[in-house]
Protein backbone atom coordinates (compact mmCIF):
# COMPACT_ATOMS: atom_id res chain seq x y z
CA UNK A 1 0.00 0.00 0.00
CA UNK A 2 1.40 3.51 -0.88
CA UNK A 3 0.34 6.93 0.53
CA UNK A 4 0.33 8.36 -2.95
CA UNK A 5 -1.11 12.09 -2.84
CA UNK A 6 -1.62 11.99 1.37
CA UNK A 7 0.87 15.38 1.90
CA UNK A 8 -1.25 17.47 -0.50
CA UNK A 9 -4.79 16.47 0.82
CA UNK A 10 -2.92 16.99 3.92
CA UNK A 11 -1.68 20.61 3.42
CA UNK A 12 -5.22 21.55 2.77
CA UNK A 13 -6.69 19.41 6.04
CA UNK A 14 -3.82 21.66 8.07
CA UNK A 15 -5.46 24.97 6.00
CA UNK A 16 -8.65 24.03 7.18
CA UNK A 17 -7.63 23.21 10.67
CA UNK A 18 -5.84 26.46 11.03
CA UNK A 19 -9.16 28.23 10.20
CA UNK A 20 -10.56 26.53 13.15
CA UNK A 21 -12.64 23.58 11.13
CA UNK A 22 -13.25 21.00 14.03
CA UNK A 23 -14.77 18.67 10.86
CA UNK A 24 -10.99 18.90 9.34
CA UNK A 25 -9.70 17.71 12.56
CA UNK A 26 -11.73 14.12 12.13
CA UNK A 27 -10.66 14.15 8.80
CA UNK A 28 -7.12 14.47 10.26
CA UNK A 29 -7.74 11.83 12.98
CA UNK A 30 -9.45 9.46 10.73
CA UNK A 31 -6.42 9.44 8.36
CA UNK A 32 -3.72 8.91 10.94
CA UNK A 33 -5.01 7.83 14.63
CA UNK A 34 -4.45 3.98 13.52
CA UNK A 35 -0.91 4.97 12.57
CA UNK A 36 -0.76 7.46 16.15
CA UNK A 37 -1.99 4.54 18.21
CA UNK A 38 0.16 1.86 16.44
CA UNK A 39 3.35 4.51 17.49
CA UNK A 40 2.01 5.28 20.46
CA UNK A 41 1.12 1.59 21.40
CA UNK A 42 4.93 0.57 20.35
CA UNK A 43 6.37 3.26 23.16
CA UNK A 44 4.02 2.66 25.63
CA UNK A 45 3.03 -0.45 25.62
CA UNK A 46 -0.16 -0.25 27.36
CA UNK A 47 -3.28 0.49 25.28
CA UNK A 48 -5.25 2.99 27.84
CA UNK A 49 -1.61 4.85 28.00
CA UNK A 50 -1.55 4.72 24.13
CA UNK A 51 -4.92 5.97 23.38
CA UNK A 52 -4.43 8.87 25.99
CA UNK A 53 -1.07 10.20 24.58
CA UNK A 54 -3.59 9.75 20.77
CA UNK A 55 -6.06 11.84 22.49
CA UNK A 56 -3.40 15.12 23.77
CA UNK A 57 -1.56 14.74 20.20
CA UNK A 58 -5.02 15.66 18.73
CA UNK A 59 -5.67 18.04 21.24
CA UNK A 60 -2.45 19.63 20.73
CA UNK A 61 -2.88 19.66 16.79
CA UNK A 62 -6.02 21.39 17.20
CA UNK A 63 -4.65 24.18 19.17
CA UNK A 64 -1.12 24.15 18.51
CA UNK A 65 -1.62 24.01 14.40
CA UNK A 66 -0.18 27.59 14.14
CA UNK A 67 3.44 26.03 14.77
CA UNK A 68 2.79 23.80 11.67
CA UNK A 69 5.07 24.83 9.02
CA UNK A 70 4.89 23.10 5.70
CA UNK A 71 8.36 23.86 4.54
CA UNK A 72 9.47 22.28 7.60
CA UNK A 73 7.91 18.86 6.99
CA UNK A 74 4.72 16.72 6.56
CA UNK A 75 1.64 17.24 8.56
CA UNK A 76 1.99 13.33 9.08
CA UNK A 77 5.47 14.01 9.98
CA UNK A 78 4.55 16.68 12.47
CA UNK A 79 1.83 14.98 14.21
CA UNK A 80 3.77 11.41 14.58
CA UNK A 81 6.41 13.59 16.13
CA UNK A 82 3.95 14.99 18.46
CA UNK A 83 2.51 11.69 19.19
CA UNK A 84 6.33 10.13 19.76
CA UNK A 85 7.22 12.86 21.97
CA UNK A 86 3.97 12.67 24.27
CA UNK A 87 4.43 9.24 24.50
CA UNK A 88 8.27 8.80 25.57
CA UNK A 89 6.86 11.49 28.24
CA UNK A 90 4.31 9.07 29.39
CA UNK A 91 7.46 6.48 29.78
CA UNK A 92 9.55 9.01 31.56
CA UNK A 93 7.19 9.47 33.69
CA UNK A 94 7.51 13.64 32.82
CA UNK A 95 4.21 15.83 33.34
CA UNK A 96 2.59 15.98 30.05
CA UNK A 97 2.69 19.48 28.14
CA UNK A 98 0.14 20.54 25.66
CA UNK A 99 2.33 22.42 24.26
CA UNK A 100 4.41 21.39 21.38
CA UNK A 101 6.24 23.89 19.81
CA UNK A 102 9.04 25.93 21.04
CA UNK A 103 10.31 23.96 23.91
CA UNK A 104 11.23 20.88 21.85
CA UNK A 105 14.31 21.31 20.43
CA UNK A 106 14.90 17.54 18.92
CA UNK A 107 11.37 18.33 17.02
CA UNK A 108 12.12 21.49 15.37
CA UNK A 109 15.45 19.79 14.15
CA UNK A 110 13.26 16.51 13.33
CA UNK A 111 10.86 18.65 11.34
CA UNK A 112 12.88 19.81 8.55
CA UNK A 113 12.24 18.95 4.94
CA UNK A 114 13.93 15.80 2.84
CA UNK A 115 13.11 15.01 -0.09
CA UNK A 116 14.23 11.54 0.57
CA UNK A 117 12.19 10.84 3.36
CA UNK A 118 9.09 12.20 2.36
CA UNK A 119 9.58 10.45 -1.17
CA UNK A 120 9.87 7.24 1.11
CA UNK A 121 6.70 8.15 3.30
CA UNK A 122 5.38 8.37 0.01
CA UNK A 123 5.39 5.50 -1.18
CA UNK A 124 6.96 2.62 0.69
CA UNK A 125 4.82 0.19 2.72
CA UNK A 126 5.38 -1.32 6.18
CA UNK A 127 6.33 -4.38 5.20
CA UNK A 128 8.81 -2.57 2.71
CA UNK A 129 10.56 -0.35 5.54
CA UNK A 130 10.74 -3.56 7.90
CA UNK A 131 12.66 -5.05 5.40
CA UNK A 132 15.03 -2.40 4.80
CA UNK A 133 15.64 -2.45 8.75
CA UNK A 134 16.32 -5.91 8.81
CA UNK A 135 18.80 -5.45 6.68
CA UNK A 136 20.98 -3.20 9.04
CA UNK A 137 23.35 -4.31 11.20
CA UNK A 138 21.98 -6.03 14.06
CA UNK A 139 23.68 -3.45 16.63
CA UNK A 140 22.70 -0.18 14.60
CA UNK A 141 18.81 -1.46 14.46
CA UNK A 142 19.10 -1.77 18.15
CA UNK A 143 20.54 1.32 18.75
CA UNK A 144 17.46 3.03 16.16
CA UNK A 145 15.08 1.26 17.94
CA UNK A 146 16.32 2.21 21.62
CA UNK A 147 16.32 6.15 20.49
CA UNK A 148 12.90 5.82 18.30
CA UNK A 149 10.75 3.84 20.17
CA UNK A 150 11.92 3.07 23.54
CA UNK A 151 12.78 7.28 23.87
CA UNK A 152 16.89 7.08 24.80
CA UNK A 153 19.40 9.27 24.29
CA UNK A 154 22.64 8.08 22.49
CA UNK A 155 24.12 8.63 25.89
CA UNK A 156 21.92 6.26 27.31
CA UNK A 157 22.18 3.74 24.93
CA UNK A 158 25.65 3.82 25.48
CA UNK A 159 25.40 2.37 29.02
CA UNK A 160 22.63 -0.03 28.29
CA UNK A 161 24.72 -1.22 25.36
CA UNK A 162 28.04 -1.19 27.07
CA UNK A 163 29.51 0.69 24.02
CA UNK A 164 31.44 4.54 23.81
CA UNK A 165 28.92 7.34 23.59
CA UNK A 166 30.65 7.57 20.17
CA UNK A 167 29.92 4.38 19.18
CA UNK A 168 26.45 4.87 20.14
CA UNK A 169 26.09 7.90 18.35
CA UNK A 170 27.72 6.79 15.32
CA UNK A 171 25.53 3.87 15.19
CA UNK A 172 22.44 6.07 14.60
CA UNK A 173 24.19 7.87 12.58
CA UNK A 174 25.46 4.86 10.21
CA UNK A 175 22.28 3.02 10.73
CA UNK A 176 20.43 5.97 9.21
CA UNK A 177 22.35 7.16 6.63
CA UNK A 178 22.34 3.12 5.56
CA UNK A 179 18.20 3.43 5.27
CA UNK A 180 18.18 6.52 3.69
CA UNK A 181 19.89 4.66 0.87
CA UNK A 182 18.26 1.92 0.80
CA UNK A 183 15.04 3.80 0.66
CA UNK A 184 16.16 6.70 -1.64
CA UNK A 185 14.67 6.56 -4.98
CA UNK A 186 16.95 6.18 -8.25
CA UNK A 187 16.63 9.05 -10.46
CA UNK A 188 16.16 6.83 -13.47
CA UNK A 189 12.98 5.46 -11.56
CA UNK A 190 11.37 8.85 -10.20
CA UNK A 191 8.36 10.32 -12.27
CA UNK A 192 9.66 12.56 -15.12
CA UNK A 193 7.12 15.00 -16.67
CA UNK A 194 6.70 14.07 -20.04
CA UNK A 195 5.67 16.92 -22.49
CA UNK A 196 2.68 15.98 -24.96
CA UNK A 197 3.67 14.22 -28.28
CA UNK A 198 6.95 12.90 -26.71
CA UNK A 199 8.12 9.57 -25.22
CA UNK A 200 9.46 9.21 -21.96
CA UNK A 201 13.27 10.23 -23.13
CA UNK A 202 12.05 13.80 -24.84
CA UNK A 203 11.95 12.17 -28.43
CA UNK A 204 9.29 13.36 -30.75
CA UNK A 205 7.67 9.77 -31.93
CA UNK B 1 30.44 26.93 35.16
CA UNK B 2 29.32 26.50 31.52
CA UNK B 3 28.73 22.54 31.10
CA UNK B 4 30.94 20.88 28.60
CA UNK B 5 27.67 19.97 27.22
CA UNK B 6 26.66 23.71 26.81
CA UNK B 7 30.14 25.07 25.44
CA UNK B 8 29.82 25.89 21.19
CA UNK B 9 29.58 22.67 19.10
CA UNK B 10 32.73 22.21 16.39
CA UNK B 11 31.29 20.78 12.80
CA UNK B 12 32.49 17.72 13.14
CA UNK B 13 30.80 16.99 16.53
CA UNK B 14 27.27 18.27 15.13
CA UNK B 15 27.49 15.80 12.13
CA UNK B 16 28.88 12.96 14.54
CA UNK B 17 25.54 13.56 16.27
CA UNK B 18 23.19 13.81 13.14
CA UNK B 19 21.53 10.06 14.02
CA UNK B 20 20.74 11.07 17.61
CA UNK B 21 19.15 14.85 16.31
CA UNK B 22 17.16 12.95 13.84
CA UNK B 23 15.85 10.60 16.36
CA UNK B 24 15.60 12.72 19.40
CA UNK B 25 17.95 11.07 20.83
CA UNK B 26 19.77 14.31 22.64
CA UNK B 27 20.37 15.47 25.65
CA UNK B 28 18.53 18.87 25.49
CA UNK B 29 21.36 20.57 26.06
CA UNK B 30 23.02 19.03 23.20
CA UNK B 31 19.46 19.09 21.10
CA UNK B 32 19.75 23.34 22.04
CA UNK B 33 23.37 23.76 21.35
CA UNK B 34 23.12 21.54 17.53
CA UNK B 35 19.93 24.10 16.96
CA UNK B 36 22.04 27.11 17.64
CA UNK B 37 25.34 25.65 15.65
CA UNK B 38 23.52 24.44 12.44
CA UNK B 39 21.44 27.94 12.44
CA UNK B 40 24.26 29.81 12.69
CA UNK B 41 27.05 27.64 10.88
CA UNK B 42 28.47 28.86 7.25
CA UNK B 43 28.99 25.06 6.33
CA UNK B 44 26.07 23.71 5.06
CA UNK B 45 26.16 20.70 7.42
CA UNK B 46 24.52 18.45 4.11
CA UNK B 47 25.42 15.17 6.13
CA UNK B 48 23.68 16.33 8.95
CA UNK B 49 20.21 17.72 7.27
CA UNK B 50 19.92 14.66 5.27
CA UNK B 51 19.19 12.41 8.26
CA UNK B 52 16.41 14.78 9.45
CA UNK B 53 12.93 13.29 8.82
CA UNK B 54 13.91 10.25 9.26
CA UNK B 55 11.87 9.43 12.07
CA UNK B 56 8.38 9.49 10.41
CA UNK B 57 9.95 6.52 8.30
CA UNK B 58 10.57 4.61 11.05
CA UNK B 59 6.71 4.94 12.38
CA UNK B 60 5.88 3.44 8.81
CA UNK B 61 7.22 0.02 9.81
CA UNK B 62 4.15 -0.68 12.19
CA UNK B 63 0.89 -2.03 11.41
CA UNK B 64 -2.05 0.56 11.88
CA UNK B 65 -4.39 -0.38 14.57
CA UNK B 66 -8.08 0.75 14.76
CA UNK B 67 -8.73 2.74 17.85
CA UNK B 68 -11.76 2.48 19.72
CA UNK B 69 -14.52 3.99 18.25
CA UNK B 70 -15.31 6.14 21.60
CA UNK B 71 -11.44 7.75 21.42
CA UNK B 72 -12.53 9.67 18.17
CA UNK B 73 -15.57 11.16 20.63
CA UNK B 74 -13.26 11.91 23.35
CA UNK B 75 -11.07 13.96 21.05
CA UNK B 76 -13.83 16.10 19.69
CA UNK B 77 -15.17 16.46 22.35
CA UNK B 78 -12.00 17.82 23.94
CA UNK B 79 -11.49 19.90 20.37
CA UNK B 80 -14.77 21.42 20.74
CA UNK B 81 -14.01 22.93 24.37
CA UNK B 82 -10.13 23.85 23.31
CA UNK B 83 -9.38 26.96 21.83
CA UNK B 84 -7.01 27.48 19.11
CA UNK B 85 -3.76 29.50 20.16
CA UNK B 86 -3.66 31.80 17.18
CA UNK B 87 -7.80 32.63 17.31
CA UNK B 88 -8.35 35.82 19.34
CA UNK B 89 -10.58 35.28 22.08
CA UNK B 90 -14.12 34.95 20.87
CA UNK B 91 -13.11 34.19 16.87
CA UNK B 92 -15.55 31.83 16.01
CA UNK B 93 -14.05 28.26 15.71
CA UNK B 94 -15.88 27.27 12.17
CA UNK B 95 -17.41 23.60 11.63
CA UNK B 96 -18.70 21.85 8.72
CA UNK B 97 -22.03 20.93 11.07
CA UNK B 98 -23.75 24.57 10.53
CA UNK B 99 -25.51 23.77 14.12
CA UNK B 100 -22.26 23.08 15.99
CA UNK B 101 -20.29 26.21 15.36
CA UNK B 102 -19.93 28.64 17.95
CA UNK B 103 -17.62 31.65 19.79
CA UNK B 104 -15.41 31.25 22.31
CA UNK B 105 -17.09 34.10 23.74
CA UNK B 106 -20.56 32.05 24.33
CA UNK B 107 -18.58 29.48 26.11
CA UNK B 108 -20.19 31.65 29.38
CA UNK B 109 -23.72 31.50 27.95
CA UNK B 110 -26.17 29.18 29.29
CA UNK B 111 -27.01 27.79 25.51
CA UNK B 112 -23.26 26.72 25.41
CA UNK B 113 -23.02 25.22 28.94
CA UNK B 114 -26.27 23.20 27.76
CA UNK B 115 -24.74 22.15 24.35
CA UNK B 116 -21.45 20.99 26.44
CA UNK B 117 -23.44 19.48 28.87
CA UNK B 118 -25.10 17.68 25.95
CA UNK B 119 -22.17 16.71 23.96
CA UNK B 120 -20.66 15.39 27.38
CA UNK B 121 -23.50 12.93 27.41
CA UNK B 122 -22.89 11.85 24.17
CA UNK B 123 -19.29 11.38 25.38
CA UNK B 124 -20.55 9.39 28.58
CA UNK B 125 -22.49 7.32 26.34
CA UNK B 126 -19.83 6.45 24.19
CA UNK B 127 -17.07 6.01 26.67
CA UNK B 128 -19.37 3.36 28.03
CA UNK B 129 -17.24 1.08 26.60
CA UNK B 130 -13.50 2.52 27.21
CA UNK B 131 -14.69 2.62 30.65
CA UNK B 132 -11.25 1.42 32.13
CA UNK B 133 -10.80 0.25 35.53
CA UNK B 134 -9.53 2.58 38.01
CA UNK B 135 -6.49 1.14 39.11
CA UNK B 136 -5.47 1.02 35.28
CA UNK B 137 -6.58 4.21 34.45
CA UNK B 138 -4.30 5.95 37.26
CA UNK B 139 -1.82 3.60 36.84
CA UNK B 140 -1.66 5.00 33.02
CA UNK B 141 -0.99 8.98 34.37
CA UNK B 142 1.29 11.19 35.09
CA UNK B 143 3.48 9.76 38.45
CA UNK B 144 2.06 12.51 40.62
CA UNK B 145 -1.38 10.92 40.03
CA UNK B 146 -0.55 7.16 40.05
CA UNK B 147 1.14 7.83 43.55
CA UNK B 148 -2.01 8.32 45.22
CA UNK B 149 -4.03 5.92 43.53
CA UNK B 150 -3.48 3.90 46.58
CA UNK B 151 -5.35 6.46 48.16
CA UNK B 152 -8.99 6.52 46.15
CA UNK B 153 -8.62 2.37 44.86
CA UNK B 154 -12.22 1.85 46.49
CA UNK B 155 -14.31 1.30 43.58
CA UNK B 156 -14.95 4.74 42.74
CA UNK B 157 -14.87 5.86 39.47
CA UNK B 158 -12.60 8.67 38.21
CA UNK B 159 -13.25 10.89 35.26
CA UNK B 160 -10.56 12.51 33.09
CA UNK B 161 -9.94 16.04 33.14
CA UNK B 162 -8.16 17.68 30.34
CA UNK B 163 -7.55 21.08 29.04
CA UNK B 164 -4.90 23.68 28.83
CA UNK B 165 -3.89 24.46 32.39
CA UNK B 166 -3.05 20.84 33.17
CA UNK B 167 -4.47 17.11 33.56
CA UNK B 168 -6.20 15.27 36.27
CA UNK B 169 -9.18 13.51 37.44
CA UNK B 170 -12.36 14.18 39.32
CA UNK B 171 -13.44 10.82 41.93
CA UNK B 172 -16.52 9.98 43.56
CA UNK B 173 -15.58 9.58 47.13
CA UNK B 174 -16.72 6.83 49.04
CA UNK B 175 -19.10 8.83 50.95
CA UNK B 176 -20.54 12.18 50.37
CA UNK B 177 -18.34 14.31 47.80
CA UNK B 178 -15.82 13.89 45.40
CA UNK B 179 -12.31 14.34 44.68
CA UNK B 180 -10.50 16.69 41.73
CA UNK B 181 -6.67 15.66 41.70
CA UNK B 182 -4.86 18.08 38.81
CA UNK B 183 -0.95 17.80 38.34
CA UNK B 184 0.85 20.49 36.46
CA UNK B 185 -1.74 23.45 36.83
CA UNK B 186 -0.30 26.53 35.08
CA UNK B 187 0.29 29.50 37.35
CA UNK B 188 -1.95 32.28 36.79
CA UNK B 189 -1.77 36.02 36.99
CA UNK B 190 -2.09 37.37 40.17
CA UNK B 191 -5.33 37.73 41.69
CA UNK B 192 -6.74 35.05 39.50
CA UNK B 193 -8.21 31.88 40.90
CA UNK B 194 -9.55 29.16 39.25
CA UNK B 195 -13.19 27.78 39.38
CA UNK B 196 -14.35 24.44 39.06
CA UNK B 197 -17.69 23.62 38.09
CA UNK B 198 -20.37 20.79 37.79
CA UNK B 199 -23.00 20.68 35.17
CA UNK B 200 -25.99 18.88 35.00
CA UNK B 201 -27.52 17.65 31.34
CA UNK B 202 -29.26 20.55 31.03
CA UNK B 203 -26.11 22.54 31.14
CA UNK B 204 -26.70 24.54 34.28
CA UNK B 205 -23.34 25.11 36.19
CA UNK B 206 -22.54 24.94 40.06
CA UNK B 207 -19.29 26.02 41.35
CA UNK B 208 -18.46 23.82 43.17
CA UNK B 209 -14.59 25.08 44.56
CA UNK B 210 -11.33 27.25 43.72
CA UNK B 211 -8.14 26.72 43.67
CA UNK B 212 -6.54 29.90 44.39
CA UNK B 213 -2.60 29.30 44.28
CA UNK B 214 -1.13 27.11 41.86
CA UNK B 215 1.49 24.19 42.35
CA UNK B 216 3.25 22.50 39.53
CA UNK B 217 3.00 19.15 41.60
CA UNK B 218 -0.58 17.40 42.41
CA UNK B 219 -3.08 19.64 43.94
CA UNK B 220 -6.37 17.70 45.34
CA UNK B 221 -9.36 19.51 46.16
CA UNK B 222 -12.06 18.13 48.29
CA UNK B 223 -15.59 18.99 47.17
CA UNK B 224 -18.62 19.24 49.06
CA UNK B 225 -20.62 17.86 45.67
CA UNK B 226 -21.45 14.10 44.89
CA UNK B 227 -20.58 13.67 40.92
CA UNK B 228 -24.01 11.99 40.58
CA UNK B 229 -26.50 13.43 38.39
CA UNK B 230 -23.76 15.64 36.62
CA UNK B 231 -22.59 15.35 33.09
CA UNK B 232 -19.46 17.78 33.17
CA UNK B 233 -16.47 19.08 35.26
CA UNK B 234 -15.08 22.07 34.24
CA UNK B 235 -12.59 24.79 35.24
CA UNK B 236 -12.32 28.40 34.44
CA UNK B 237 -10.08 31.10 35.52
CA UNK B 238 -11.31 34.03 37.21
CA UNK B 239 -10.53 37.42 38.48
CA UNK B 240 -12.68 36.03 41.88
CA UNK B 241 -15.14 33.61 42.81
CA UNK B 242 -18.58 33.74 40.73
CA UNK B 243 -21.92 32.04 40.57
CA UNK B 244 -21.65 31.63 37.05
CA UNK B 245 -18.42 31.46 34.48
CA UNK B 246 -16.86 33.99 32.80
CA UNK B 247 -14.24 32.66 30.95
CA UNK B 248 -12.94 30.16 28.66
CA UNK B 249 -12.75 26.67 30.13
CA UNK B 250 -9.27 25.34 30.67
CA UNK B 251 -9.78 22.18 31.44
CA UNK B 252 -13.11 19.94 31.14
CA UNK B 253 -13.73 16.49 31.57
CA UNK B 254 -17.10 14.18 30.74
CA UNK B 255 -18.37 12.66 33.42
CA UNK B 256 -19.47 8.55 33.62
CA UNK B 257 -22.43 8.35 35.62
Amino acid sequence: MTNSGAPIDDTLLAERIRAGDREALGELYDRYASLALALALRVVTDRFTAEDVVHDAFVAIWQQIDRFDRSRGSLRGWLLTVVRNRAIDRVRGTRPTIEVGTADEQALLRTSPNPTWELAIARISASEVRVVLATLPAEQREAIELAYFGGRTYREIARLTGVPVGTASGRLRLGLAKLRDALRVPVEAQPVAVPVGRDAEGREP
Amino acid sequence: MTSPRQEALECAQVDELAGAAALGALDPDEARAITQHVATCDQPHAAFRELLGSDAVLALELDPMTPDPALRERVMASVAVTPQNHAALGSPARDSSPSVGRSWLDWSSVGLWRGLAGAAAAVVIALGGWNIGLRQQLAIQDAALSAIADVVIGGQPAHSVTGLAGSGYVIDSDGPGSTFLVAGLQELPSGDIYELWLLDAAGTPLAVGTIEVADPGLVVVALEQDLSGFALFAVTVEAERVDAPTGDPVMVGAIRN
